[in-house]
């Protein structure tokens, strides 16, 4: 009987072994505005543990997300140009805006979409299940493929009219040393507490915040809470 | 070094012997005899002591004497008989050369005698004799044991007026008729504020004023405009004394306080001296700098300033209160000394591994290092030494401080903590209480959080008041800057100061010319309009609409813009509000206090505290006392 479970732990143990830890990745996506005109921009997912990473190569500007011990986010943006970078307290909900969900940072969608949705397929992988849902969402058509086990959303349409917003997952890596350089580069980068901005307006880079490029509204992950739009 | 040399001619003498009976013949001169062996040569070997020396503590020379026994012509240590020393008599003169950062500079020159001045129109005004003995001495000079100067960073007249009405209003009172705890004081002046290279100055600039009587440049701590921001190498010859160092020198006890970093600025101005104010450990400093960080130089300010100072070792004994936050630049940057309620991955930023937390630790062993609420709480008014650090980077803002994880005590709290330990010693203490937020939360446009902190900074002032005697002790209200914020439009006696302008007899808003009410209070520049109603923190300012200003009018009829979060319409976008030019308030009470009463240049401060506590006399004083016991 021991003998037995050796085994199976061995075993299971080797099963593990073979899939990566869905906790340090980088997934790159891409997003794709079909309206009166067309857009396309690109976003990379960074996960190590409590600490995540949204990267927009075209602004060069990257924002990050410490969950803290005590469940607060932490968030600090990088100035990848400039080599700077504006760390913020970590963060209240603030109130009658949106909420700075763990989720949305995380995985790029709240679990509330999930429950609003249909299962309408799902297939079991060796290291993962894949789970398509869809549904109608304040008026909007959804469909979401849905990687259960990574927490990683497979590729999301949402449509209205004529009006599109598809987000697809191009490329995934599970490489522990390329996410653990990536982190350790940014927290290179000088950076200025936010309560500081004002400080200091003999500093370019400071004074000249307003023009070094924000997020657009809404990048920052395919659906949110609902009416938190 | 100079050596003198003294030759003595030898000499060899004969003496001649005679009997009784008659003379004789004189006989013959006899052979002249052999010549005696030259005499040794005396040498005097003149030496100049440098301050500090053990024989004359305040410099000298000393005089050796002795023969040359091995004809080399010099005086080796085996050959001395003896020693003698001419020592300094005092180390004024050392002082002054040590002060020469400040004694010539013009601004320092300037200050000066405008305190000579006033005290000449004072006396004259009041027909007040000079006591007799004293005619170089004016009304209250060097009557001040303590001194307490309180900085409210940003705190400009405005924001005087504004906090006072609402804290009025929150006494259910109209709110004008109010009048702050420092309000009260006897005497007022105005402080002109600009920088030497600037018209609407920063903080590191404005405090270095402040302490050390010199204006300066923007961005600068501790040292002369001669110096170029940034630049390492320029900092030596240009650094100068602030008044706390002159108080550590006279023997006082020395403290300071902050809601900010404690390596912000403002405080900083008070200990360190640094190219940039950015400088707040090593990280932030060019790679290979010779130059010290701030953190370091605050834990290691005895070590420092006995360096500049050597006369005083026995006097100074360091900063017996350092409460603020700022625990990233003490700590090294490695997780395993994150404290309990690190707001980041690596709560330490120092890329040196030093842990100066644990550095002061070991440097004071009676000293108390505190962190959080529960171990400010258990520091006995008795404590020989304490060192709080209580954010990771500012402490919270005021209103919203029952939103820290660990706890922090309020302004009022740390200082009177400060003034229960500092006032143990019986020469007196100095001082220095910022309170950093107000500026920030004007930064970020937010009244509601700039006046808050207003108001808990009148209610430390009021509890230095009711804690010292206005007899020994100076007390000095200012701040090193203003902001634009401005208190707008004509609204109706009482009308809260929060809301929006409601005209005299008016019931309803006053409309502007766009149809739309307007409030009272708001920003020429900055963020701009933000609603988050009941949040408290005055930064989320910059994480709502992705940081971008949202300036110009917004239709503020369902608005209410009284609540915590309300963020003042602005009229400029600006990723930060700024500072302002214009003059700001010196309130005074205790000795010397009457020489606020003017409008002063801001490095006049520092001459009002030295006037009052005759610092740099009482820190000769203290020399002169010493040399005479090591004498």
């Amino acid at each position: 009987m021991k003998l037995f479970i050796l085994i199976m732990g061995w075993y299971s143990g080797l099963l593990l072994a073979a899939c990566p830890d869905m906790d340090t990745l980088q997934a790159t996506y891409e997003i794709t505005l079909s309206d009166k005109k067309n857009s396309t921009s690109q976003l990379v997912l960074s996960r190590h543990g409590q600490w995540v990473a949204h990267q927009y190569p075209k602004q060069k500007i990257t924002e990050t997300w410490l969950r803290t011990a005590h469940g607060r986010l932490k968030k600090t943006r990088y100035f990848e140009h400039f080599h700077r970078a504006i760390e913020y307290a970590p963060g209240e909900t603030i109130q009658g805006k949106r909420p700075l969900s763990w989720a949305m940072r995380y995985q790029l969608v709240e679990p509330a979409l999930l429950a609003q949705l249909t299962k309408v397929h799902s297939e079991t992988l060796e290291c993962d299940t894949v789970e398509t849902y869809q549904g109608v969402v304040d008026g909007e058509q959804v469909e979401l493929s849905w990687m259960a086990g990574s927490h990683l959303v497979k590729y999301f349409i949402k449509q209205q009219g004529a009006r599109q917003i598809r987000w697809k997952l191009v490329d995934v890596e599970y490489d522990q040393a390329k996410v653990t350089r990536y982190k350790r580069e940014l927290e290179s980068y000088q950076t200025t507490d936010f309560a500081d901005i004002g400080d200091d307006h003999t500093d370019p880079f400071l004074t000249d915040m307003v023009h070094q490029g924000f997020i657009e509204h809404g990048s920052d992950g395919v659906y949110h809470a609902p009416h938190n739009h | 070094m100079k050596l003198f040399k003294y030759s003595l001619i030898a000499t060899a003498m004969l003496t001649l012997v005679a009997c009784d009976g008659d003379d004789g013949v004189n006989g013959s001169d006899g052979a002249d005899g052999i010549d005696g062996n030259d005499g040794l040569n005396s040498l005097v070997l003149q030496t100049r002591l440098d301050v500090g020396d053990s024989n004359c503590p305040n410099g000298g020379v000393q005089i050796d004497s002795g023969q040359d026994d091995n004809n080399d012509g010099e005086l080796q240590d085996a050959e001395i008989d003896a020693s003698e020393y001419v020592c300094s008599p005092g180390n004024t003169e050392v002082a002054a050369s040590q002060l020469r950062t400040s004694l010539d500079n013009s601004w320092f020159q300037r200050a000066s005698q405008q305190v000579s001045a006033n005290k000449e129109t004072w006396i004259s005004a009041t027909q007040v004799a000079s006591p007799k003995g004293a005619a170089a001495m004016g009304p209250g000079q060097g009557k001040a044991k303590n001194v307490i100067l309180f900085v409210g960073d940003g705190m400009g007249i405005s924001t005087i007026t504004a906090a006072r009405i609402l804290e009025g209003q929150m006494q259910g009172k109209a709110g004008e008729e109010h009048q702050l705890s420092f309000e009260r004081f006897p005497f007022a002046g105005l402080s002109k504020t600009y920088n030497v290279d600037a018209q609407t100055p920063d903080s590191a600039g404005t405090m270095t004023a402040m302490m050390s009587g010199v204006k300066t440049d923007v961005g600068v701590i501790g040292v002369d405009a001669d110096i170029e921001r940034g630049d390492c190498s320029t900092v030596a010859g240009n650094e100068l004394v602030t008044a706390l160092e002159l108080a550590e020198l006279a023997g006082k006890s020395t403290g300071i306080v902050s809601t900010a970093r404690i390596t912000h600025a403002t405080p900083a101005a008070t200990y360190a001296k640094s190219a940039d104010r950015n400088w707040e450990d090593i990280s932030d400093m060019p790679q290979g700098t010779e130059c010290l960080d701030i953190a370091y130089q605050l834990v290691n300010f005895e070590p420092l300033l006995e360096q500049r100072f050597p006369a005083y070792a026995d006097t100074i004994n360091g900063i017996e209160v350092a409460f603020g936050g700022g625990r990233r630049h003490f700590l090294p940057k490695d997780a395993a000394f994150n404290s309990a309620d690190a707001a980041s991955e690596v709560e330490g930023d120092r890329t040196d591994n030093l842990d100066l937390t644990q550095l002061w630790q070991d440097a004071y062993a009676g000293g108390i290092y505190v962190e959080d609420q529960a171990g400010f709480d258990a520091i006995p008014a008795s404590a020989e030494r304490v060192f709080g650090l209580f954010n990771e980077s500012h402490m919270q803002y005021e209103a919203d401080r029952g939103n820290d994880i660990a706890g922090e005590p309020s302004i009022t709290e740390m200082t009177s903590k400060a003034i229960d330990i500092l006032a143990q010693n019986e020469n007196g203490f100095f001082l220095m209480v910022e309170s950093g937020r107000i500026d920030h939360a004007h930064h970020a446009g937010n009244a509601y959080g700039a006046l808050q902190d207003t108001i808990a900074f009148a209610d430390a002032i009021q509890a230095a008041v009711d804690m010292t005697d206005p007899q020994e002790t100076l007390i000095l209200v200012t701040a090193d800057h203003g902001h634009v914020f401005t208190i707008a439009g004509y609204p109706k006696r009482g009308n809260p100061i929060l809301g929006k302008v409601v005209n005299v007899g008016a019931e309803e808003p006053a409309l502007a010319a766009d149809g739309m009410p307007y409030t009272t209070l708001g920003y020429a520049n900055g963020l701009g309009y933000r609603n988050l109603a009941d949040v408290t923190n005055s930064d989320a300012s910059y994480v709502t609409n992705n940081g971008q200003p949202d300036t110009g009018r917004k239709d503020l009829t369902d608005v209410d813009t009284t609540t915590a979060g309300y963020h003042q319409e602005a009229l400029i976008p600006l990723s930060s509000e700024t500072h302002s030019g214009e003059d700001v308030s010196i309130h005074a009470s205790g000795p010397g206090a009457w020489l606020a009463n003017g409008t002063h240049e801001q490095s006049m401060i520092f001459h009002l505290m030295n006037y009052a506590a005759d610092l740099v006399q009482k820190a000769e004083e203290n020399a002169v006392s010493m040399a005479a016991i090591n004498d």
